[in-house]
C-alpha cells in the first residue's frame, strides 16, 4: 500500500495509524530471524505515537508523513537512541542530538521504529561487516540483503517500516534496494543535509531513501530535501510531493557496460527491461569512457576521506573507552576495536594521502573524478536520463564472497553517480526465479524531481 | 667571526568573535571547564563545520590593515594528527590557498616587515598535564577543557626579517596594538590570546645558521629574554664549534632559559587534503565592504600621538595603549591643553589607576574633561587637580567634591592674610630664613598651600613669601 493510499483510506475511516502500527509490529516479529534492526523502540511507545497521530488527524491536523513508521540506518543520529554505526567502537554511544533528517521526519509526523543494521561505518556491500552480525534478505534468508544499508532495505522489504533512511557513498542505498526488490533513491549531492549522518566519505556520502515504490520515495524526498544551515555543502533542489511532467524522451544506455561482466541472469532480465523501455522511449548509446576507472578512483578518494573522518574515534571523549596507561596506548586499544574492512580502508586512505604517494593516488583520483563529471555532462547533452543495471550480480549467500575486491565490484555501476554528485535511483526491473534485479536511472545534477517523476511514471504504467 | 641574529614569526591570534569558528558556542563566558561546548566542537560523530562569517571579516580587516592580497577564493584543508586536545583527529585550517597573502607591516621605526600569509583555523582544546614535566609524555593525567576547542585563530606568518630580539618584541607590541585598535582581538599573551612562535637562527659571516623554534613566551618581556638567551647560546656554540640541533625549544620563565622540547628530525606528514565538509570560501565585494567596520588604526593613533607629544618614543608608548590613548584623545578633542592632558594622562592617572586596581575604561571621561577644563582656565592648581583626579579614579564626582571642599577659587584667596598668618605661627622658621637658610622657604610654601587647601598657585605664594620675609 502506498503512503498516499494510507492517507486516503484513513480519511475514509477504513484504517487507523494504530492499525498500520499493529501491522508493522507484527512484521517486526520477523526481525528475530532477519536482524534488520540493531535497536527497536519499545512497542508501547510506538503504539502511543500512532495513537497520537490518530488523535491529531481527528483534530484535522495533516502532516506529510503522519503516523508513518520509518526506520533509520544506525549511522544517522536520533537524540537519545544508540548510534553504533555497526561498530564495537561506538557500541555504547548514545547520540546527543537529532540529525537534520530526523528533525524533519519528526516534524513531518513520522514515527521512528528503530535503528537498522549496516556494514561497519557503511563500509561494505552485504551488511556482513556489522560488528553485531549480518542481516538476512527477506526474499531468501540465506542471502545477503546487500549493503551497506542492508538493514534499512530489509526493513522496508519485510514491511517493518514504510520508509527507511540509508546512506549511499558508493551505492549503499541502491544496491541493497536492488537485492531486496524495492526502490532506493540517492539524491544529488547536497540535496539532503548530512548533518547527523556519521561521515564515511564526506564528498560522496548522501542520505538516501528506501521505499516500496517511487511515489513513497518522492514523498520522503519532499520532506527531507532542502538547504540546511548546519551543512555548508547542502543546496536547495526543487522537489514536489507528487510527480510532475518529466519530459524524458531519450534514455542513454552506456556503451562501456557491455564489457563489464554482468551475471547472465542479470543481463537477461535487464535486456527485457530495456526492451520494454524501448517501446516508449528512444534508447541511445552514450559513452562514459572512464566508468570502470571510477571504481579505482573511488577506492582512493573514499578511504582517504574516511581515514580522517574516523580519526576522532580515539576512545577519549565518547563511545567505547578503554583502560590504558597512556594516551597513545588508549588510542591503539580503542582503534583495535575497528573491524577488518574499516582498518583496511583507513590504512589505504592514510597511504593514499601520505607524502610521496598523494600525487599518484589521491590527486590522480580527484583528476579522474573531474573527467568523469565532464563525461557525464557530455552524455547528458544527448540524453535526458541514463540507465544501467544497479548491480552486476544477484544477491549472494551469506559468507559466499570473502575477497574484498570481489565485494567492491558489487558497486561498479553505482559508484559513478556518487563521484559525479548525480541523483540516481534503483527500481525493480524484474525477477529471475525469486530473486530481484534492479535497474538504475541516473539524471543530471539537481534534476532529482525529473528523475523521481520519470521513475514513478514507469510504475503507473 | 661576525654573527647576525635572524628571526621569523608564526603568530596565532584568537579572534574576538561572539561564537566559535565552526559552531555557535560562545567564545566567552564562565571559565568552568567544558561549559561552552556542543557536539560540533567536541567532534561528535555526524557533526559538520559551518564557517563563522565574523571571523572571516576580522581576518579580512587585518589583511587590509597590512595592505595584503586578499584571495577572493580560498580553501580549507584538514591537517591530520592525533593528540588528546584535537577532538576530530584533524584540525581544519588553510593550506595552499590562505585567505590573506603578501602583506606588509610597517613598524614605527620605519622597518617594513613582509607578511607571508594570514590564514584562518580553529583552536584546539586546552590540556592541563597533571604530574611530571607539564608535557604529554610522562604526565600522570591529562585534563581537557574544550571551551577553547574551536575558537577562531588567525595565523600570521612573517618573513624571517627580524634582526634583534628587541625588534621582534617591538613588532609583537605593535601587532598587539593593531589587533586591539581594529577590535578583532584582545591579543593578551599571558592568557594565550596571542601566541608567538619564533624561528631563530644566527648567521655566521653571512652563512645561514641552524634554525630553532622557540615556543611558550607569555609576554613581550619573555620574548626579549628568550631570544637574547637563544642568540647567546648559538654564538657560544659556534665559538666552541659545537653542533646545534634543529629542534623546538620552550622558554622557561623561572630560569630565563630556553630548553629543548622535541627534535625535528623529520618533518611530520600531516596528510593535508581539502576539507570536503566546506565549500571554497568566496570573498564577495559585499564581504570586503562589510569588513571595513573593523577600521581602528594603531598607525593613525601613533600619528596623532606624535602631533601632540612631539617625541617618537612617548608617542609610540601612548599609542600602544589603546585605552590610555583613547582617554588622551577624548580630552584633547574637547579642547584640553596638551600640557595638562599629558600631565594627567601620562603621569598622574597611570599610578592612580594601578594603585586603585582600576582600568582606563572605568574612567568617566566627562569628569576628566572638566578637571582639565578647570586647569586650562586657571581655576584650579595642579595640586587641586591631582586631588580631583584621585576622586574621579575612585568613582566620585570631582566637580561636586571641589565645590563642597571649596577648591574652585585658585588664586582667589587672600594670600597676604594667609602668608601673614603662617609667618606669625612659625617665628623660628622665619628666624632661620633671615639667618640665610633659604631652604626653609619650601616649608613655608607648603604651610601656605596647606592652609589654602591647594587652591593657591605655588609661584604666587613663593613671591608673596619672599616679599614679606625681606621686609
Amino acid at each position: 500500500m502506498k503512503i498516499g493510499d494510507i492517507f486516503e483510506r484513513r480519511q475514509r475511516g477504513e484504517l487507523t495509524f494504530q492499525s498500520i502500527m499493529e501491522l508493522t509490529l507484527n512484521n517486526l516479529e520477523k526481525d528475530e530471524l532477519l536482524h534488520a534492526f540493531l535497536y527497536k523502540r519499545p512497542p508501547e511507545e510506538l503504539m502511543k505515537e500512532a495513537q497520537q497521530a490518530d488523535a491529531l488527524w481527528d483534530q484535522g491536523i495533516r502532516k506529510p508523513l503522519q503516523g508513518i513508521p520509518v526506520a533509520i540506518k544506525d549511522n544517522i543520529c536520533v537524540e537519545g537512541l544508540p548510534c553504533t554505526c555497526g561498530s564495537k567502537i561506538l557500541e555504547n554511544y548514545v547520540a546527543p542530538y537529532d540529525a537534520t533528517v530526523v528533525k524533519k521526519l519528526k516534524e513531518a509526523g513520522a514515527i521512528i521504529v528503530g535503528k537498522t543494521n549496516l556494514d561497519e561505518f557503511a563500509m561494505g556491500s552485504s551488511t556482513e561487516n556489522s560488528a553485531f552480525g549480518p542481516t538476512r534478505n527477506p526474499l531468501d534468508t540465506n542471502l545477503v540483503p546487500g549493503g551497506s544499508s542492508g538493514g534499512s532495505a530489509a526493513a522496508v522489504a519485510a514491511g517493518m517500516s514504510l520508509l527507511a533512511l540509508g546512506s549511499d557513498t558508493g551505492g549503499s542505498v541502491r544496491q541493497p534496494a536492488a537485492f531486496t526488490g524495492i526502490v532506493g533513491f540517492k539524491p544529488s549531492y547536497g540535496a539532503i543535509s548530512r548533518y547527523g549522518l556519521v561521515a564515511f566519505a564526506s564528498s560522496l556520502d548522501q542520505i538516501g531513501i528506501f521505499a516500496a515504490n517511487t511515489m513513497d520515495a518522492l514523498l520522503g524526498a519532499f520532506v527531507l530535501f532542502g538547504k540546511d544551515p548546519m551543512d555548508s555543502t547542502s543546496t536547495e533542489i526543487p522537489i514536489g510531493p507528487e510527480p510532475s511532467q518529466h519530459n524524458v524522451r531519450r534514455i542513454g544506455v552506456i556503451k562501456e557496460l557491455s564489457s563489464l561482466g554482468l551475471q547472465p541472469d542479470v543481463e537477461r532480465v535487464y535486456t527485457q527491461f530495456l526492451n520494454t523501455l524501448a517501446k516508449q522511449y528512444e534508447l541511445v548509446e552514450v559513452s562514459i569512457p572512464h566508468w570502470e576507472e571510477a571504481l579505482a578512483a573511488y577506492y582512493f578518494v573514499a578511504p582517504a576521506e574516511a581515514s580522517a573522518n574516523l580519526a576522532r574515534y580515539d576512545g577519549v571523549r565518547y563511545g567505547s573507552t578503554v583502560e590504558a596507561n597512556t594516551y597513545w596506548q588508549s588510542v591503539r586499544m580503542a582503534r583495535s576495536l575497528f573491524g577488518d574492512e574499516v582498518k583496511r580502508r583507513i590504512l589505504l586512505g592514510t597511504f593514499a594521502l601520505s607524502a610521496g604517494y598523494k600525487d599518484a593516488m589521491y590527486d590522480k583520483a580527484q583528476a579522474l573524478r573531474q573527467w568523469l563529471i565532464y563525461e557525464f555532462n557530455e552524455a547528458f547533452r544527448t540524453v535526458d536520463i541514463i540507465v544501467s543495471p544497479t548491480t552486476p550480480n544477484l544477491p549472494f549467500p551469506i559468507g559466499a564472497v570473502s575477497d574484498p575486491v570481489e565485494m567492491y565490484k558489487c558497486d561498479l555501476f553505482t559508484i559513478p553517480a556518487n563521484l559525479a554528485y548525480l541523483p540516481a535511483i534503483s527500481v525493480p526491473a524484474g525477477f529471475t526465479g525469486n530473486l530481484p534485479v534492479g535497474a538504475q536511472f541516473i539524471a543530471p545534477r539537481m534534476q532529482d524531481y525529473k528523475l523521481l517523476s520519470f521513475a514513478a511514471s514507469l510504475e503507473v504504467r | 667571526m661576525a654573527y647576525k641574529f635572524v628571526a621569523g614569526l608564526e603568530i596565532h591570534v584568537q579572534l574576538k568573535t561572539k561564537s566559535k569558528m565552526f559552531c555557535s558556542c560562545p567564545t566567552e563566558g564562565p571559565d568552568t571547564p567544558n561549559s561552552r561546548v556542543c557536539p560540533i566542537c567536541l567532534g561528535h560523530p555526524g557533526t559538520l563545520p559551518v564557517i563563522n562569517k565574523e571571523a572571516v571579516l576580522m581576518t579580512l580587516a587585518l589583511g587590509k590593515a597590512m595592505n595584503a592580497r586578499i584571495n577572493r577564493v580560498s580553501k580549507f584543508h584538514r591537517k591530520n594528527y592525533f593528540y588528546p586536545d584535537l577532538p576530530k583527529g584533524y584540525q581544519i585550517t588553510q593550506y595552499d590557498v590562505p585567505l590573506i597573502e603578501d602583506g606588509v607591516f610597517v613598524m614605527i621605526t620605519g622597518k617594513k616587515v613582509p607578511i607571508r600569509r594570514i590564514h584562518l583555523e580553529e583552536d584546539a582544546a586546552k590540556s592541563v598535564h597533571i604530574g611530571s614535566s607539564g608535557r604529554l609524555t610522562g604526565s600522570q593525567q591529562i585534563l581537557l577543557d574544550f571551551n577553547r576547542s574551536g575558537i577562531p585563530l588567525a595565523e600570521i606568518v612573517t618573513e624571517p626579517v627580524f634582526e634583534s630580539p628587541e625588534e621582534v618584541a617591538m613588532f609583537v607590541e605593535e601587532l598587539q596594538a593593531t589587533l586591539r585598535y581594529l577590535g578583532i582581538s584582545d591579543a593578551m599573551m599571558e592568557n594565550g590570546q596571542l601566541r608567538c612562535d619564533v624561528n631563530v637562527s644566527v648567521e655566521v659571516d653571512g652563512k645561514e645558521g641552524t634554525r630553532v623554534e622557540i615556543k611558550n613566551m607569555n609576554s613581550t618581556k619573555a620574548i626579549r629574554q628568550a631570544l637574547s638567551f637563544e642568540y647567546e647560546r648559538h654564538v657560544r656554540a659556534y665559538e666552541a664549534g659545537v653542533q646545534l640541533q634543529v629542534e623546538t625549544r620552550t622558554f622557561d620563565e623561572q630560569s630565563g632559559e630556553t630548553k629543548a622540547m622535541r627534535r625535528k628530525e623529520t618533518s611530520e606528514d600531516y596528510r593535508y587534503f581539502p576539507e570536503p565538509d566546506l565549500l571554497e570560501l568566496h570573498v564577495t565585494d559585499e564581504l570586503m565592504e562589510e569588513a571595513n567596520k573593523y577600521n581602528g588604526s594603531f598607525h593613525e593613533a601613533y600619528k596623532d600621538a606624535l602631533t601632540w607629544l612631539g617625541r617618537e618614543k612617548e608617542a609610540r608608548a601612548l599609542a600602544l595603549n589603546k585605552e590610555q590613548f583613547s582617554v588622551f584623545k577624548a580630552l584633547v578633542t574637547k579642547g584640553g591643553d596638551i600640557k595638562y592632558v599629558s600631565r594627567a594622562v601620562l603621569i598622574e592617572l597611570p599610578n592612580m589607576l594601578s594603585e586603585e586596581g582600576k582600568s582606563w575604561d572605568q574612567l568617566n571621561e566627562s569628569h576628566l574633561s572638566s578637571i582639565i577644563d578647570l586647569l586650562t582656565q586657571g581655576k584650579i592648581t595642579m595640586a587641586v587637580a591631582r586631588e580631583l583626579l584621585w576622586q574621579t579614579v575612585r568613582g566620585n564626582d570631582p566637580l561636586e567634591y571641589a565645590r563642597s571642599h571649596g577648591l574652585l577659587n585658585a588664586g582667589a584667596t587672600d594670600l597676604e592674610a594667609v602668608v601673614a598668618d603662617v609667618l606669625a605661627k612659625n617665628p623660628d622658621v622665619v628666624e632661620k630664613y633671615k639667618k640665610g637658610n633659604t631652604n626653609v622657604l619650601s616649608f613655608l610654601v607648603g604651610q601656605v598651600m596647606k592652609q589654602t587647601k591647594g587652591t593657591a598657585k605655588p609661584d604666587a605664594v613663593r613671591e608673596v613669601l619672599i616679599k614679606r620675609l625681606s621686609e
